[in-house]
């Protein structure tokens, strides 16, 4: 009897372990699906944010690259359609002016025709070289950065000392570099009130490397990274376009440094 | 008659290089010996013609080759043939740039016919024509040039002058660089001035220059 129950305890126990066991099972299986099919989403999640990211970066380059190519159409149409039209006009007009048998009133009208016929020529000008300075694809990217400086230092207070070296890469890199240059001075000048700036740009077998530096209020980085104002932007997307890596260090009040680098082979 | 100074014309624009071959036939003393429409057209009527001009006047901006092209291919080519560039840009760069590859003088498309007539007298007389401006940024280069020139090795500073350097590259001013280095001010910028002096820069963007030029910072410096 007593042998009996002794079993039957026994045997109880043993289903009571068994369905313990079965039940912690369970719940721990659960809990790893759980845990697994979580990870799993987030992963996806993850990788869908990467690639609508790595797309948006695809549509601001394409369209980066798009905007070049109608600045360069456009200037290009300015020079062809009017002010090699204009230069004719001016010469006509200077022609005609040289006849001694004009009267002073005739004279006057020329003349006004070609004060007019210049300023217009002037500022055709200087929309198509605003669009695409047309040093850089006649001399390159060297002198087309030395007209920038000179531009921004001539005529105030600001000094941009700069170490030049020519880039040997394609048209269309050394364009994005120097829109770089182009804001990264706008940025230091207008965000940072900068008045000091240094250039640095060395080039070697490997790739090349660019520093900028000036003196302006700063801005703190962790917080610029997250959320780029559209000159930062569009400096980012070029570097990629590079195929480039930027590095940016700056402490309030204590002006801000940006380093480029890009290897030949990347 | 042998005296007349020969002339060929290259603009793309047929209105305008009629018109400026014109005002320039008017001349007595300028015969216009072709003119072409583009750089290559150029290049063939000169390689076919027997005698060569005195002067090149062309435009910059030209189809298939431009003025640039032009003007590297005639002063290696044609080493005696002189070289005017027709042009709207007068920044300092393009004209130095323009200088460098062999042109000798530099008009603007929309000068007076008198201006145009004397540039090319006095490229006949004196093998060259700079205006002010262009005579300004001459001089500027050549001073530029010989400024740059001069570079010292790094003994010729002082460890302090290396250590204020180093500090002022990473844009700390002179108090915080005399914190770091415990010394006062004042002897900061005793350092500094000596440094200007000795670099012959104007402000801390040139000491940056300097010492990246001369390695004595290292580009990534300010990174760490």
């Amino acid at each position: 009897m007593v042998q009996e129950l002794q079993s039957q305890k026994e045997q109880l126990v043993v289903v009571f372990i068994f369905v313990v066991v079965f039940l912690v099972v369970v719940t721990i299986g659960t809990i790893l699906f759980f845990i697994l099919s979580r990870k799993k989403v987030i992963q996806k999640e993850r990788e869908k944010a990467e690639l609508k990211i790595a797309h948006q970066q695809k549509i601001l380059q394409t369209s980066i690259s798009i905007q070049e190519e109608e600045r360069k159409r456009i200037s290009q149409d300015l020079h062809d359609a009017i002010s090699s039209k204009l230069n004719i006009v001016s010469l006509s007009t200077n022609m005609l002016l040289s006849d001694r048998q004009l009267t002073q009133k005739n004279k006057e009208t020329l003349s006004q025709i070609l004060d007019i016929t210049s300023t217009t020529l002037e500022s055709s000008r200087r929309i198509a070289h605003d669009l695409l300075p047309p040093v850089l694809s006649k001399f390159g990217l060297k002198a087309a950065l030395e007209e920038l400086f000179d531009e921004f230092s001539r005529n105030t207070n600001i000094s941009i000392v700069y170490q030049l070296e020519e880039l040997k890469i394609i048209e269309t890199n050394k364009l994005h570099v120097f829109r770089i240059f182009q804001e990264l001075i706008n940025n230091a000048i207008r965000h940072g009130k900068a008045t000091e700036m240094t250039v640095f740009i060395k080039y070697d077998e490997n790739g090349y490397s660019m520093r900028f530096q000036d003196n302006g209020c700063g801005f703190d980085v962790s917080e610029v990274n997250k959320k780029a104002g559209i000159g930062l932007q569009n400096i980012k997307s070029r570097v990629k376009i590079l195929n480039g890596n930027l590095i940016m260090n700056s402490l309030l009040n204590k002006g801000s440094t940006f380093l480029i680098e890009v290897n030949h082979g990347s | 008659m042998g005296h007349k100074i020969k002339i060929a014309l290259a603009d793309d624009e047929l209105l305008f290089r009629q018109g400026l071959k014109s005002i320039l036939e008017n001349e007595e003393d300028i015969e216009v010996l072709y003119d072409a429409e583009n750089g290559s057209d150029l290049m063939q009527k000169l390689k076919k013609a027997k005698t060569h001009p005195d002067i090149v006047v062309t435009d910059l901006k030209m189809p298939e080759l431009n003025g640039v092209e032009v003007t590297k291919i005639l002063t290696k080519e044609f080493p005696d043939i002189k070289i005017i560039a027709l042009t709207s840009y007068f920044s300092k760069p393009f004209i130095l740039s323009m200088i460098s590859i062999g042109a000798v003088a530099y008009l603007a498309k929309n000068s007076t016919p008198k201006l145009m007539i004397k540039t090319i007298k006095e490229v006949h007389k004196n093998g060259f024509y700079y205006d002010k401006k262009v005579l300004q940024f001459v001089e500027e280069d050549k001073e530029n040039k010989q400024r740059t020139k001069s570079s010292f090795d790094n003994t010729y500073f002082t460890k302090r002058e290396l250590d204020v350097l180093n500090l002022l590259c990473r844009q700390l001013n002179s108090k915080d660089a005399a914190e770091q280095l415990g010394i006062s001010k004042r002897t900061v910028e005793g350092h500094r001035n000596n440094l200007l002096l000795k670099t012959d820069s104007k402000n801390t963007a040139g000491l940056v220059i300097y010492a990246l030029k001369n390695k004595l910072i290292n580009l990534d410096e300010d990174f760490s």
